[in-house]
């Protein structure tokens, strides 16, 4: 006898969980005729964590799938728009030296590789600057869109940041209303087994026990499910990334019409580096740092400096440090429950990856939603495939980030260069770029995480060197990468002439909202 | 930017109009709910974006390319067809009069039909007839009493999410063309609607309208000829 799968139970109610709850109520609500009952059980006690406040692209996709009007969701989240990030003093340090990671992908990306053109014939011109139009948009202050753009839809991709204590309540009333979901506030307080090891029930302080078919465990570092009932071990990847501590504290505008930056950035320090995220209504920044490096004490200097940069004053703000532990559980799916979210792992926001992992993760499992119990161990199977490979390309990609820098002002920076703490993976494809630039053969998956443009990005961004080609670049392969890089200054001309400040769309977006079409 | 004033004897009785010269150069005319069955029949009815506001309003278009007027004769007067309301006006315009509440007519300085020479004093009862401002009162108060429920045609179009972005193709000189950056209605969606939101968009008079839109659309063959 078989064993349908009809009701789904997520431990949790932050960001990944209520993400986790929308896309798959939203999912199964459009393929099935009786669609799963989604109950999504939250301990009125324990606070979510929050940082995670930056987005890629991606969620555009996950926010109009769950039928979320974008109008609303800038208004109701303080949400502005991101470009990409903009990396401050991570190569030499000095005050000048910054490069974009931007979220447009080079001119022309699917015909022509305009690296090796590029590499040839730069004269030490920026990489993203010459190649995609969104870094001058960036530079310029402007928003990817204009007000009559229609809701998300772009001029230039961008991706959000938002306030997630915000998001996560707002995304709970769309579930709840819209969609749905069924929201429990109780506490948990064991699981009960079947013989299989698999969870039959959750019990609960408040709502008794609460039986499903497949459960969510979105509880956070904490992992009650995957890691407390299936004792799936973590793994630390602090021998490759060192950073164990995080600095946050909110920072208001001078004023309310003050610019809003359409990117993140990201400042280097004499240890890891400060992120700064522009909402509508104040910046979200924060210091992570490597506590092998650094005191806490030195940390929070740094940290005090940078607010006075940006003009706050720090003896009026209070800031949060957050004990942070790199690194993933040993496989993210155990018999019936899957982790999604800090449950299966955390690493630092340098990419902002930690909420493009709860939707890329949320999307897999509505997709492959097992029909029965009897199909959940091979969906399983390739999820943790299919997972672990993406937590290694992430790590990877991090890492570019730190070997790639040329500081020599503390060891932080230098043990990040030593051989011994890059994986294989990375070491191997740095070996290969020495003599061809990135491009789409080097990532063998359907889905990759970071596409080659992001590696060209940042490797040409820090100043990596690819070796001319020995066998030059054929007079056609030129010719089309001098029509690719005069269309992008066309276009970059194009879009500084119509696009408005980033402050001055969100204050439309505010008084008219966007339109569907 | 208009220069508007709230239209008096003492001030603007030396003025004449020329109300034949009220046609602007524009290939589209802003126009109102409340005229849709005259103008449905004429031009293709569309929406488009304020581009400062990305607010949508309503349009009647009356040519394919910006600053054509197909509908005008060599004269340069509208030759055939329903003159939509907001050119029927001329310089006149409904304005909130000096006490709370009440309307008044005015008058926008800069209209190029406003002189001292040509056309007929806006006061003085001329030959035959009775004087400008009789006539001009009705087509200022239809206009005025078209603004609420063009409002609400609009807000029901993005509520039920009933637009769709539009195009047009065709060819000038042998040249293929095309238009874009209007709206229109989705019949399918219309017909999408529940039994309920249909009944009560009926019973507010917006059912009608969202099918004059529709059925506006064929007059775009009318335009193409005309090029």
């Amino acid at each position: 006898m078989s064993h349908p799968v009809r009701k789904v139970v997520i431990v949790g109610g932050g960001t990944a969980g209520w993400i986790t709850a929308g896309t798959l109520a939203a999912m199964s609500r459009a393929a099935d005729e009786q669609p799963l009952q989604i109950t999504l059980v939250e301990s009125p006690n324990v606070p979510i964590i929050g940082v995670g406040e930056g987005t890629w692209p991606t969620m555009r996709r996950t926010l109009r799938r769950m039928g979320i009007r974008e109008t609303d969701f800038i208004r109701e989240c303080q949400a502005t728009f991101k470009q990409g990030a903009k990396f401050s003093r991570w190569v030499t340090g000095a005050d000048d030296d910054y490069y974009y990671h931007p979220l447009v992908l080079p001119q022309g990306y699917f015909e022509q590789n305009l690296a090796p053109y590029w590499l040839a014939n730069s004269n030490g011109a920026s990489f993203s600057q010459q190649v995609c139009a969104q870094e001058d948009l960036c530079e310029a202050g402007l928003a990817p869109k204009k007000i009559t753009t229609a809701e998300y839809e772009a001029l230039a991709n961008y991706a959000y940041h938002l306030d997630a204590g915000k998001f996560a309540d707002f995304i709970r009333r769309h579930c709840v209303e819209k969609l749905g979901v069924e929201h429990v506030l109780a506490d948990m307080t064991g699981v009960v087994a079947r013989e299989n090891g698999d969870i039959a029930a959750i019990e609960t302080a408040q709502a008794g026990a609460i039986e499903g078919d497949l459960f969510v465990d979105c509880t956070g570092m904490r992992s009650l499910l995957l890691g407390g009932h299936f004792k799936v071990p973590f793994k630390s990847c602090k021998d490759v990334l060192f950073i164990d501590r995080a600095l946050a504290v909110q920072v208001p505008y001078p004023d309310e019409n003050a610019p809003v930056a359409s990117h993140t950035i990201s400042t280097a320090q004499k240890v890891g580096w400060i992120w700064d995220i522009g909402l509508q209504n104040r910046r979200g920044t924060g210091h992570v740092y490597s506590s092998a490096h650094s005191t806490d004490e030195a940390a929070e200097q740094r940290m005090r400096a940078y607010v006075r940069e940006i003009g706050g004053d720090p003896d009026q703000l209070s800031m949060r440090l957050i004990n942070i532990e790199p690194g993933h559980r040993e496989k993210f799916w155990a018999g019936n429950c899957v982790a999604v979210g800090l449950s299966a792992g955390f690493l630092e926001p340098l990419e902002a990856s930690a909420i493009l992992l709860i939707e890329i993760a949320a999307q897999f499992v509505g997709e492959q939603m097992p029909a029965t119990r009897e199909a959940m161990d091979v969906v399983a199977r390739r999820y943790n495939d299919t997972f672990l490979y993406r937590w290694d390309r992430i790590i990877d990609f991090l890492k570019l980030h730190y070997i790639l820098s040329q500081r020599e002002d503390d060891a932080f920076w230098i043990d990040n260069r030593h051989p011994e703490t890059i994986p294989d993976s990375l070491a191997e494809a740095m070996a290969l770029w020495r003599h061809q630039p990135p491009w789409h053969d080097d990532f063998d998956r359907a889905v990759e995480v970071f596409p080659a443009a992001s590696y060209q990005y940042v490797l040409y961004g820090m100043g990596f060197a690819t070796a001319p080609h020995p066998r030059g670049l054929s007079p056609d392969v030129a010719r089309r990468s001098e029509q690719l890089l005069a269309r992008k200054e066309a276009e970059s001309r194009a879009l500084l002439a119509e696009l408005p400040a980033n402050r001055e769309l969100l204050g439309k977006i505010a008084q008219y909202g966007m339109a569907r079409v | 930017m208009a220069r508007i004033e709230i239209l008096n004897p003492a001030e603007h009785g030396d003025l004449r109009v020329d109300m034949s010269r009220t046609v602007a150069r524009h290939h589209m005319v802003p126009v109102l709910a409340n005229e849709l069955g005259a103008l449905a029949v004429d031009y293709p009815i569309v929406l488009t974006k304020n581009p400062e506001t990305g607010q949508f309003v309503l349009f009647a278009l009356v040519g394919l390319e910006a600053g054509e007027n197909l509908f005008l004769d060599a004269d340069g007067r509208w030759g055939e067809g329903y003159v939509p309301l907001d050119i029927q006006r001329g310089p006149f315009i409904a304005v909130r009069g000096k006490e709370e509440g009440q309307g008044a007519i005015g008058l926008d300085r800069d209209h190029p039909a406003i002189g001292e020479k040509d056309g007929a004093a806006i006061f003085a009862a001329s030959e035959g007839g009775p004087a400008l401002i009789e006539a001009v009162r009705p087509i200022v108060s239809k206009a005025m009493s078209g603004i609420a429920p063009t409002q609400k045609l609009i807000e029901i179009l993005t509520e039920h999410d009933l637009l769709r972005a539009g195009q047009i193709e065709y060819s000038r000189r042998d040249e293929p063309r095309k238009v874009t950056g209007f709206y229109t209605v989705d019949v399918q969606a219309v017909a999408r609607l529940s039994d309920a939101q249909l009944g009560a968009l009926n019973r507010q008079g917006m059912l009608y309208a969202l099918h004059l839109l529709a059925a506006s659309l064929g007059n775009v063959r009318k335009l193409i000829v005309r090029v």
